[in-house]
Order: C-alpha cells, then structure tokens, then sequence
C-alpha cells in the first residue's frame, strides 16, 4: 500500500465521517440577520390588546407571558420560574424570574397584574374568555403572582402565554389609554428581541436583547418584511430575499414548487389545531330539516376541497372538534366513514325530505381564495343532487356582519382552537345570541350539548373530558349543524441554512431559537 | 371666456379654474364619503381581530374611531378637518392619513413619472419612424404596436412580464420596491431601486406608449400634408430637417394634451401594477385598504387623486395655451 | 320639404359610411374580431367541450391533455371551455356597460347642447365632476362594498363612463341646432324633444356611436381588471376572474394565465379597431387617429 493510496483511503473515510450525520453535528452559532415575511402590516405591535395574526408575530418575540407552550404543547415557564396549583385546581401561584424591561426596568408581579386586568382583560378577546372564569388576580408580593379560578379551567395556562396576556411595562401605560399609547408602536416588553424600527408598508426590525432573562436570541436581527402579494412571498423566498415563510402567508398552491427547491426547506404538520368548516343555516326553510343537512353532508367530496381548494393541506373532516385533540375525536362517529362522498345517498334523503329545487346562497370573506374554490367545488357538486348554489363573496365587514346577523344559508369560515377546544371550538356550537360575531351562527340551540360543553371544559383530566366529547359528537353526527370541511395543516418554507424553527408552539414564537447554519 | 391675452389672462383663468374646482373636490368627498358610510357592514368588524371580543372593547373602538356618530355629524366633521388639512386618522394602519399618503406618495410618483418620460419619449420616437413613411414596414410594425399595445391589460402583461423576466431568465426582481438583506445607499440604492422598477415600469408604460405612438404618428401626418410644411419642402429644406423641427413641434400639443387628459388612467394603471409587483405606493395602499375597509385612507386616496387629475388637466390648458398661441382665455 | 330631407341625409350618410368602413382594413379586421368574439359568446353552450363549472380531480393538466385543448384548471375545469364562456360576460358587460353610458351621455349631452343656459351649465358640471371622480378606484369601492353582481357590474361601470359621450353630444348638437333643417323644425312649431331626439340625434349618432364602440372596449378592459382583483360575478365564468385564480398558479399552469389574457386582448382590440373604422367612415378627416 503506497502513501497515496493511504492519503486517499483516509479522505474518503473523512468524506464519509463528514457527509453523513452533518445536520446532527451542527451547533448553533451566533449572528446573523433573517427576514421573516408578514402578508400584511400589524395594526400596532400591542399583542395584549390584538388577537391579529402580524401583530402577534412581531408582538411574541419582544414581550414575554407568564408561560409559553412547547412544541408538543406543554406549558413551561417563561416569566414564571415554577407555578403551583391547589389540590382543587383553583388556586394558580406563579413565582417570577429576575427579568428587566428593555428600559431598563425590573420586571415586577405589579406589572403582571396591571396588563392582565387592565390591559388584557377589557381588550383581548381570548384572554377575556379566561378572565371569565377567574375570580382574583393578585400579588401578594414582588415575585409571586396568585390567580383564582371561580371554578375548575382546563385550559388557563394555554391563556397565559404572550399571545393572550403578554406581560406590559405597567409605567408605560398606568393613566393612559392603551389602545392609544405610543408604545402600542414603538413597545417595551422583556422578551429576547427589542423593537428597533417600522417602516409602515415595508419592514418591522427588532434586534437581539441582550439583558434577556433566559438565553440570548442568537440572530442579530429579524426583519418582518411586509408582502401583500401571495405570489411574491413565495418568489421573495426562492430568490433569497427572505429566510421565512409560515403556512399563514403562504399561497398553498405554491407549497409543491418550494418543497422542490433544493435550496429551501419545508415542513407540513399540525401545531395548532384549526378548523375550516361550513356553517349551515338552520333557520332557512329546508335546512331546517335534519335530513337535507345530511344530504349536504354526502353530496360534498371533502377530499376534493382539501386537494384544490387547501392544496392539499388538510385533512378531511372527521368530527365537530377535529382530529388534532385526541379526547375529543371519537372514531365511532367519524364523518369520514360516516359520511362518505355519496351523491346517491344524498337525492334519496332529499327526495325522503322532500325537497326539490333548493337554492341555498354561500356566503364567504371575498379575501379568502381556499373559500372561494371550496364554493367553486361545493356549486359544482351540489347541482349534481339539484341544490343550486349561488356564491355570494363579500368583502369582510360585510360577510361579518351578514353571517352572524343569519343572513346567509351557508357560509365557510375558519377558526382556529388556540390550542383547546374550550377556547376554539366550543363556540362553534354552543347557543348563541344572533349578532355576536366569530360564534354559533347556525341557530342550531341544544341544551344538552351546551351543558356538556361546559362539563368538558372545567376537567383538567383528558378522560374524564373525552366522556363528555363523545356524547357531543354522537349528537352533533347526526344533526349536522355544521359541516366539517377539513382540519388546516401548518406549514413553513425556509431558506436551506435557517435552524431552529418550531420551538414552540406557535410558529411565530421563539424566534431567539432561530439561527444560521452559514451565516 | 374673455378675450384677455398674455401671463395676466392666464394667470387670471388659471385662478378662476381652481375656484370652480373647489366645488368640484367638494362633491368628490362627500359623494365618496356617503358612498362608504352607506355601504352594508361594520367597519368596527375588521379592527378587532377574528376572535369574539369583549364587548366594551368593540364600543371603546366604535368611540376612538368617531364610529358612534351619525353620518351626517362624521361627514361635517371630516370636511371641517379636511379643510384644516386633516385627512383623519387610518383605522389600520393606526397613523394619521395624511402622514400615510405622503409616505407612499414618492414611490408612485417616481413610478409613474419614469413611465410617463419612458412612455413619451418612446412613443414619440415610435410615431415619429412610423410617419415618416407612411405604409412602410415600420409603420405598420409600429402601428400595430400601439394597436396591441392599447388593448392587452397591465396586470396580464406584467404577470406575463414576471413569468419571463424573473422566473424564466432570472434577470430582474419580481417584485418589491429595494432588496431586503442588503443595506444600500446612495447611487447603490439608486440602482437597485432602479432594477425593481424596470418591469412594473414596463408593464406600465405599455399602454401609454401605445397611445402616444398613434397620436404622434397622426398629428405628423396630419401637420405634414398642411400649407408650410409643404411650403419648406419648396424651400428645399430637407425630409429630416422639416420633420424634427417643424412637423415636430407642431404636433406636440395634441401629445401633450393627451399625456395630460389620460392622467387619471394612469393612476388606475398604477394601482393594478402596483399590486402585481408589490410596488409599496398608493396603489397598493388603496388595495389594502379596501380590504381592511380603512375608508379614512380610501377617502384621502379618492380626494388625492381627484385633486391631482383636476391640476393636472389644469397644467395640461396652460401647456395648451403657451404652445399654441392660437388660443385665448 | 327640408325637414323631410334631413332624415333621408341620415340613411344616405350611413349607406355612404358603411362604403366607407369598407374600405378601412383595420375597421374590417376590428369588424370581424367583434363578429367572432359574439358567435363564440352566442354559441358557447355548443362550441365548449365542456360545462365550464364541472369540477374534476384532474387539475393541472397541461393543454392537449386527456382531451383538454387548452388544459384544466386548479379545479379540474376545462380552461377552453372557461375561455369560450368568459366571452360572454366580457362582451355582455362590454356591451351593456357601453350601452348604459351612451345613453346617460347622448341625455346629458342633448339636453345641455340644446336647451344651453344654467341647465347646461349645471349638467356640464355634473360631467366634470364624473370625469375628475377616478373612475377605476370608485367602481373598486362600489363592487367591494356593495357587492360583484353582473348588474351591478355594468351598473357601475356604465355610470361612470359616459362624460365623454355627454361632451360629444354636447357640441354636436352646438353646432347642429343652429342648422337650416332644424331651424325649419322649429318653424313648423316642432316641439322640442322631438327636435331634440327625432331630428338632431340621428344626424349626430356617428360620433356618438364611434365613442360607444371604444367605451366596448374599455368597459371590457375595466370588467377585467375589476376581476383581477376578485371582484368579478363568481357565479359566472369570466375573463378577468380566470386570470385572477391564474396568478397563483402562474409558474405551475402557465395555461391558465396565458389564454384569457388572449381573449381580454383580442376583444379589446376588436372593438377599437372597430371604433377606429366606424371613425373612417363618419369623418374622415380624423381617420388615421
């Protein structure tokens, strides 16, 4: 064996050692700048008076919650350093870490109260649903925050989090209006990233923080561009002007051409749960009858909808609640095998019914192109079983105000559960007042479903909920108030170096984990 | 009008044309502004989120937004603020109007001004080969141009544009207003900006190269055939001399006239393009706001646009005027 | 009889302006693309393959696929048979649109030409005021906000295009009303609106009818940009709205954005060039516009 082949043998081992297990081999380093894509501007970057999905992005990484939910969804401590929870599952005390505001100031529980009862409480919509049930909010000193629930409330802790009660610099904003504060555009949190700048229509900046209570972001700097146009998001990223794409933004129709590019990274899968699904009027003659809803039930090919209308990002409807949470999907029930695509089945409980020549108006947000092909669909397969249905797109306010006024026969919408379906779900079938936007606009009102719905709700424990659960979906299978169209799947395109993505829960959270494999 | 001539008269009509234009802006913003007042929804809707929100928050919104009041009592205020050169407070993007526009007006501008110099200049250069041989190869090939180039819409062509420019060869951006990572400045800056403008510049000045083709190539024809012209071909003067200096200038005015006139095509030009390039202008923001039914922002928009089409046709008189002194006020 | 004379003029003058618009090649051409633009509108329901709405999981495919000329759509549809329906809307929005503003305009026009004084001082206005109104951004509001039905579609767009007819209008009937024939109209104690609609209008509806043809055209051009931004009727098969779901998709089914540009463009075309020969064949003078 001469030296040359020695010199060789030993490089092609060290190839070898070097090629393979390359991704698991890399450390996080520090530095660097990535741009993440917003579809549109935030409103102002407050998350603690806005559920608005840009203000949230930005929002997320310069504030801190008490809590955050890890990617698998389990809470851990952001702000708290540890919580407690009393035997009777009432009483929440949370102990706070040493942390300051990017002016410096200390972190204190005085400021976590002041933003949870004066801030979140009267201005966050999710938060709000918490603050229902809870009794007191108290601190009893600097690092100790108490909260009391009036009862039991499985889902309190995905409510406090930075998305529902960020914790706001309480000397920024005690005497003023928060909705008009100047720091709603120019904030103060604790979070990893401190607000750097805002050109309106162009480009969000925040910059590392580098006085961060847990471990430094490792960029330098994000910059939130802003692309309005679908199609441009998608090109900003294979051209390289942009690092970050969430499902959100994303024209689904260009998921495949991105998945090919070898310089990107993508990634489909469920964070957290959403449901697309399709209101039906139960107050319209026709509807009104239980067996037409079913019909409507086989007429329609979900998978089709998922396939063009989703690009393939969805699963098809198996149940009031989804099949993102385990204890409230029920197999028995499932729409799948319980309503499969079958026009035949759906003439014969029309004529059973006796019900010819429906004509039925689906109202849909006109912002919305997943609603609009969906009702493409839906016409086209409706006329074959004789229901004919006529698109009504309407630009937002207007749809808002038509559906929950019950001016609609069907409509499509989409909500997403926020991670429990107490806090997402429940309201798509809970009675409800007509007028009140983002709940039931069925009319469909059943005293036993609400009263479980409740049930389920207070239980912390998962079986014990799943018993309540599947009584809702044997009840809701077969009235059919609400046709579930598909379960949203997530998704993301990144440039080829990005890394730690996914952290967390939600995908705009975490962004200090973010970091470049060459930067 | 009165037979007055020289600056003063113009001067005096170009007065009494802005005075009648004031009513004129008037009725634009109440029209507009009853128009969106009336129309079905609660804009109240699009500025608290997708999720239920709490009742007071939705009235504290109503209230902050001066969304409580009667129609008539918001239009009285509007104008009174419009008169004092407030434009009101945008919904979405939570920034006086005003402040708003300014911010994107440059882009526009720079936009649609390079298309209008772009636009002119070859379309002039076009009518000017195509009418000097009336019927030739180059006359047609021209005035098919301006045919076709009259008739494909803005949006298609810059799709199209896109298609083959940006993701077919690579060579120029697909949208956007400047490249996002790196920090230019100065004549850097320029250039780049320069670069994403090229195609939305494109898609633009189609149209208006078309039509400033066809008007040059038939007001030189028409000026070519008249009494002095013929006259200084029996001077001698020859074919390219009488063409670019006299032919030429006399058939400016009506090219001037029309750039003017078509302003207000323009502007929905740039609108269309704008939003296929992600061009961060007026347009745009028009776009926006319509889905955000920020109508503080569409009013503004609507009264901007109407006041620029009314001085612009005003500038367009008096070009009129000096060039042709022929006419009188 | 002079006032008999006068109608008679108009049946001459048009026999002699079809001669005219004959000998115009462009006008012919213009002619011809609106005579196959209509027989494909008119005879959509036989000449597409397929019903344009019927839904297929066979999307994306390419143009002479599986028996798709032009290919299908990200909902399996058939583009040819998209594209043959969506001649319809264009040509009935073009049309009716035209229509809706030829008649304000040819009233406005009339009443202001003919009766003069404040009353034409007052509609001149009212026209200047339709003319500074940027056309493209208020029919965007109207049709966000208050709906994207056919009717109202041309409804907007018919309404806010006729200041050019009305101006038109306006000094034809300037420079006619003063005229031998009408003057003998008024001496035979005509009264005024038949002056008006029964002698002065059909002696002036060249013009009128060479803006009417361009207004096809730009009523079309507006109908699809109004659907490129998603504010078409989504009930019905359109140009515009084709190209709009075709943006998504404009690097994966180039097929989709192509064909109806095609259309728009070539509709467009036929009605101005048209227009171009109809302006041949009224007067002559201005032929090489």
């Amino acid at each position: 064996m001469t030296w040359s082949t020695v010199k060789r043998a030993l490089f092609v081992f060290a190839a070898l050692l070097l090629a393979v297990p390359a991704a698991a081999q890399e450390t996080p380093v520090k530095g660097g700048t990535a741009i993440v894509i917003l579809g549109s501007d935030p409103e102002h970057l407050n998350v603690g008076i806005s559920t608005s999905y840009p203000t949230g992005a930005v929002g997320a990484n310069i504030y801190s919650g008490l809590v955050r939910s890890r990617a698998d969804g389990r809470p851990e401590g952001d702000l708290a350093s540890s919580w407690t929870v009393s035997d009777d599952n009432l009483t929440y005390t949370f102990k706070l870490r040493q942390a300051n505001f990017h002016d410096g100031t200390p972190v204190t529980s005085a400021d976590v109260v002041y933003s949870m009862l004066q801030i979140e409480a009267p201005n966050h919509g999710r938060f709000k649903t918490a603050y229902d049930q809870i009794a007191s909010i108290e601190a009893p000193d600097a690092e100790t925050v108490v909260i009391t629930l009036k009862v039991p409330y499985a889902p309190l802790l995905s409510l406090l989090t930075v998305f529902d009660a960020p914790v706001l610099p309480k000397h920024v904003f005690e005497g003023t209006d928060p909705l008009t504060n100047p720091a709603n555009d120019a904030p103060i949190g604790s979070g990893p990233f401190k607000f750097a700048s805002w050109v309106r229509g162009e480009r969000v900046e925040i910059v590392r923080n580098d006085d961060y209570f847990l471990d430094e972001a490792l960029l330098d700097k994000i910059i939130f561009r802003i692309v309005p146009q679908d199609v441009a998001r998608s090109t900003a990223l294979e051209v390289g002007e942009a690092d970050l794409l969430w499902g959100f933004y994303m024209p689904p129709a260009d998921l495949p051409r991105l998945a090919s590019d070898p310089n990107l990274n993508t990634w489909t899968g469920i964070t957290i749960p959403a449901l697309y699904f399709v209101f039906i009027n139960t107050n319209t003659p026709g509807l009104d009858d239980v067996r037409v809803r079913q019909a409507i039930m086989y007429a329609v090919d979900r998978d089709q909808v998922v396939e063009q209308a989703q690009g393939g990002l969805g699963q098809a409807g198996s149940g009031p609640f989804g099949a993102g949470f385990a204890y409230a999907y029920d197999e028995s029930t499932d729409y799948r095998t319980r309503y499969p695509f079958d026009q035949e089945k759906a003439k014969a409980l029309l004529a059973e019914a006796g019900v010819s020549g429906l004509q039925l108006r689906f109202v849909y947000d006109s912002a919305r192109g997943a609603f609009a092909a969906a009702g493409d669909i839906m016409r086209d397969q409706l006329r074959q079983v004789g229901i004919d249905l006529v698109l009504q797109p309407a630009e937002r306010a207007v749809m808002v105000d038509r559906v929950y006024k019950g001016d609609y026969d069907l409509t499509m919408q989409s909500f997403t559960s926020s991670g429990d379906p107490t806090i997402g779900y429940h309201r798509i079938y809970r009675s409800a007042a007509p007028g009140t936007p983002f709940v039931n606009a069925t009319g469909y009102s059943n005293p036993d479903i609400d009263a479980w719905l409740d049930q389920a709700g207070g239980l912390a424990d998962q079986d014990a909920r799943a018993e309540y659960y599947a009584r809702i979906n044997e009840v809701l299978a077969n009235d059919v108030p609400v046709m579930v169209m598909f379960d949203e799947l997530a998704s993301e395109a990144s440039s080829g170096n990005l890394r730690g993505m996914r952290t967390l829960l939600d995908q705009r959270d975490g962004l200090e984990f973010l970091w470049f494999a060459k930067p | 009008m009165a037979a007055e001539g020289g600056g003063n008269g113009l001067a005096l009509y170009a007065l009494r044309r802005l005075i009648n234009a004031v009513p004129l802006v008037l009725g634009v913003v109440v029209v507009n502004f009853v128009l969106i007042a009336l129309a079905p929804g609660d804009p109240v809707m699009s500025l608290i989120g997708e999720y239920p929100a709490p009742a007071e928050y939705v009235e504290r919104v109503r209230q902050d937004f001066g969304l409580d009041k009667s129609v008539p009592e918001r239009l009285w205020l509007y104008l009174v603020n419009v008169a004092k050169g407030d434009l009101g407070f945008s919904f979405a993007n939570r920034q006086p109007v005003l402040d708003l526009l300014l911010q994107r007006l440059g882009r526009t501008l720079v936009l649609m001004l390079s298309t209008v110099v772009v636009a002119s200049t070859v379309g002039l250069f076009l009518g000017v080969i195509a009418a000097r041989k009336p019927g030739s190869v180059t006359d047609r090939g021209a005035t098919g141009f301006a045919l076709v180039g009259y008739a494909v819409p803005e949006f298609w062509l810059g799709q199209i544009l896109i298609l083959v420019f940006a993701v077919l060869l690579g060579w120029l951006p697909a949208g956007g207003f400047r490249s996002v990572r790196v920090e230019y400045t100065g004549m850097a800056a320029s250039l780049d900006m320069f670069r994403h403008m090229l195609l939305p510049m494109a898609a633009l000045s189609f149209r208006y190269m078309a039509i400033t083709t066809r008007l040059t190539r038939a007001s030189l024809l028409e000026v070519m055939s008249s009494q002095y012209i013929v006259a200084a071909r029996g001077r001698g003067l020859s074919e390219n001399t009488i063409l670019w200096r006299h032919a030429l200038r006399a058939a400016a005015l009506p090219v001037v006239t029309v750039i003017g006139y078509n302003f207000g095509f323009i502007v929905a030009g740039s609108a269309l393009v704008e939003t296929v390039f992600g061009w961060p202008g007026i347009g745009r923001l028009m776009y926006d706001s319509i889905y955000t039914r920020d109508y503080p922002v569409l009013l503004g928009i609507l009264l901007f646009v109407s006041m620029t089409v009314i001085v612009v046709n005003l500038i367009t008189d008096a070009f009129y005027a000096v060039l042709d002194p022929r006419v009188r006020y | 009889m002079e006032t008999a004379a006068a109608p008679a003029a108009g049946r001459s003058n048009a026999s002699a302006a079809w001669r005219r618009f004959r000998r115009s090649s462009s006008g012919v051409f213009g002619l011809a693309l609106v005579v196959l633009l209509t027989l494909v509108a008119v005879l959509a329901p036989v000449l597409a393959p397929y019903d344009p709405h019927t839904t297929s999981r066979a999307a994306f495919m390419p143009p002479l696929a599986a028996g798709h000329v032009l290919g299908t759509d990200n909902l399996g549809r058939d583009v040819l048979s998209q594209v043959i329906w969506g001649s319809r809307v264009s040509l009935m929005v073009g049309l009716a649109a035209a229509a809706t503003a030829t008649l304000i305009g040819v009233l406005v026009g009339a009443l202001a030409g003919y009766l003069g004084g404040w009353f034409d001082e007052l509609l001149m206005r009212i026209t200047e005021f339709f003319q500074v109104i940027p056309r493209f951004v208020l029919a965007l509001i109207v049709v966000a906000f208050f709906g994207s039905g056919l009717v109202n579609l041309i409804l907007v767009i018919g309404v806010l295009s006729w200041p050019q007819t009305a101006r038109l209008v306006r000094s034809q009937y300037l420079s006619h009303k003063t005229l031998p024939y009408v003057d003998a109209g008024r001496a035979l104690g005509m009264r005024k609106f038949r002056i008006m609609f029964m002698q002065i209008l059909p002696n002036a509806m060249g013009p009128v009818l060479v803006v009417a043809s361009l207004d096809v055209a730009q009523a079309i051009l507006l109908e699809a940009s109004l659907g490129f931004f998603g504010l078409g009727d989504p009930n019905l098969t359109s140009w515009g709205g084709m190209l709009n779901t075709a943006q998504t998709f404009i690097r994966r089914a180039w097929w989709m954005s192509v064909f109806p540009g095609f259309g728009i463009t070539l509709a467009v075309l036929g009605f101005n060039l048209f227009g171009d020969g109809l302006t041949e064949a009224y007067d002559p003078r201005m032929a090489p516009r």
